[in-house]
């Protein structure tokens, strides 16, 4: 599915990975783990084009994504939750799904699927996006990257500053995602959250990915997480 | 004349000035706006747009209202086009820097006001309006017999600068459609919010803000050819509207449609009315100042949100 291999990026002269390298396959939940300024977050901006690849591969199936422009990655099935939201805070939440919409095809019947699976958002169609809870900002941004009708879901950090009962609603999500066969690349600090749902977990620290291992596994071996995490 | 018709004379005129300076001044906030780039040759595609107004009027020939109908239609094209190729052929490649994009306008101001120069020459060039029959405007007087009107001897206004002002009026109204009820408008505004945002949703920013560049300076070139037959065509002409759209763009709130419309009618009509019953310098130096007090008292204009 989307494979990440030896990747080098960073901001501009300054470089954050250094030899990074994932496999996130279709219908498993791959979850990103490192501390703070490890890259976790750079990883997902680079595999979505918005940080320049310094070197290494971004394959998602057989296509290149690194040789297409940047603006036609989403249209190759990755969407993207970033880390903060980043609605478009000053368009509707409406306008926030149809930016979503804009290369999908039924768009109707897609905003329709979206309504149901977030129905507290069809209530706020008409509310401009800085408007609403940080829970319904949650879900305006997963309905957003969702509307592009994904293969791949990239999720920076998708339950930061949330109550639990909004948390249970974003996991519930992503296992049904997850059911629906799509690859997604969870970047995420709750550990209880990423072994109850992560199928792998893939460790990076100072830019370079040093582990991969699947969630079982994990929670045998509970002395990676402080050997990676310092927990 | 009396303060009343003469106050109304002012306000005409004001008006034609508001009508001009909000598109221009609506050109330039909306290439801030989304790309946030200062455009300091903005008043040069304002004179380009009045030179190529008078270029295509003179070369159609025949009747005054085909050649202003031509002007109308393809001098904004053509200065829009040319700003797009400045977009692509220079802003792009510094990467929209803020501090560079202010000194390559520079250069692209020194650019087309020499090419100009050297293409048409030093003279100023008029325009002959499509239409333009006097109107006599009446006045209301309460007197011994009750209310009355009359016409005052000077108070009148001719069909084509009300035609300016209404002009521009419909233009600003269907650019507000555009923006707000479209497609096009929403990829603008979404690019406005969030270019990285955007990208990652499908939008090609790069083309988005070439075409904004475009749209922004085809602005300033309409307001340019509804001016061209009150004014002259002069190779010179694009430093007042450059300075009054900045202080326009600052005083409605940077990047602000609303605020700019506003602040254009404030700053117009009080060019208009301050330059009828004193002087133009007046005039311009009471904007400066009211753009001063809002630097003071409201840095972020009157529609402006802090970004803070």
């Amino acid at each position: 599915m989307l494979n990440l291999s030896n990747l080098q990026s960073g901001y501009g002269a300054v470089q954050v990975l250094f030899d990074l390298s994932l496999t996130a396959n279709a219908g498993e939940i791959t979850c990103i783990m490192g501390r703070n300024g490890a890259g976790k977050t750079t990883t997902l901006k680079t595999i979505m084009g918005l940080l320049p690849l310094m070197s290494g591969k971004i394959t998602l199936n057989d296509t290149d994504l690194a040789t297409i422009p940047p603006h036609q990655i989403s249209q190759s099935g990755v969407a993207y939750v970033p880390q903060g939201r980043r609605l478009f805070s000053e368009l509707t939440v409406a306008q926030n799904l149809d930016v979503g919409l804009l290369h999908t095809p039924n768009k109707s019947d897609i905003r329709e699927e979206l309504l149901t699976l977030f129905p507290r958002l069809r209530d706020r169609l008409k509310q401009q996006a800085d408007t609403l809870s940080g829970g319904e900002q949650q879900m305006l941004a997963m309905a957003r990257a969702l509307a592009i009708k994904p293969s791949v879901l990239l999720l920076d950090e998708p339950t930061e500053g949330l109550q639990p009962s909004m948390i249970d609603l974003i996991r519930d999500v992503v296992l049904k995602m997850k059911a629906q066969n799509l690859a997604v690349i969870l970047v995420e600090q709750r550990i209880d959250a990423v072994l109850s749902i992560a199928d792998q977990v893939v460790f990076v620290e100072n830019g370079r990915s040093l582990e991969t291992t699947d969630t079982d596994a994990l929670r045998n071996e509970p002395e990676k997480l402080h050997r990676y995490l310092g927990v | 004349m009396d303060f009343g018709p003469h106050l109304l004379l002012a306000v005409l005129e004001g008006g034609v000035t508001a009508a001009v300076l909000a598109l221009t001044a609506m050109g330039l906030s909306i290439v801030f706006g989304v790309m946030r780039v200062v455009n300091v040759a903005h008043g040069e595609f304002y004179m380009l747009g009045a030179v190529l107004a008078w270029f295509i009027a003179t070369t159609i020939g025949s009747h005054p209202a085909l050649g202003f109908i031509a002007a109308l239609m393809i001098a904004p094209l053509i200065v829009g086009t040319l700003a797009a190729g400045v977009d692509r052929l220079i802003l792009r490649r510094i990467n929209y820097d803020p501090e560079r994009t202010i000194v390559a306008t520079i250069g692209t101001l020194y650019i087309l006001q020499q090419t100009t120069l050297m293409t048409f020459g030093p003279d100023a060039r008029p325009v002959e309006p499509p239409f333009n029959s006097r109107i006599a405007l009446p006045w209301f007087e309460w007197g011994e017999n009750g209310f009355a009107m009359y016409y005052p001897w000077g108070l009148s206004t001719t069909s084509y600068k009300l035609f300016v002002i209404a002009a521009a009026a419909v233009i600003l109204i269907t650019l507000w459609l555009a923006i707000t009820r479209t497609r096009a408008g929403l990829i603008m505004r979404a690019t406005q919010q969030d270019s990285d945002m955007a990208q990652a949703f499908g939008i090609p920013v790069k083309t988005v803000y070439s075409v904004v560049f475009g749209l922004g300076a085809g602005l300033a070139a309409i307001g340019a050819v509804l001016v061209v037959p009150i004014q002259q065509a002069h190779y010179l002409m694009g430093h007042d509207p450059l300075l009054l759209s900045f202080i326009v763009v600052i005083i409605g709130g940077l990047g602000s449609l609303p605020g700019t419309i506003i602040a254009a009618i404030l700053i117009g009509m009080a060019d208009g009315i301050i330059s009828v019953f004193f002087t133009p310098t007046l005039a311009k130096i009471f904007a400066t100042l009211v753009v001063a007090m809002v630097l003071v008292y409201r840095p972020t204009g009157l529609m402006g949100k802090s970004t803070a």
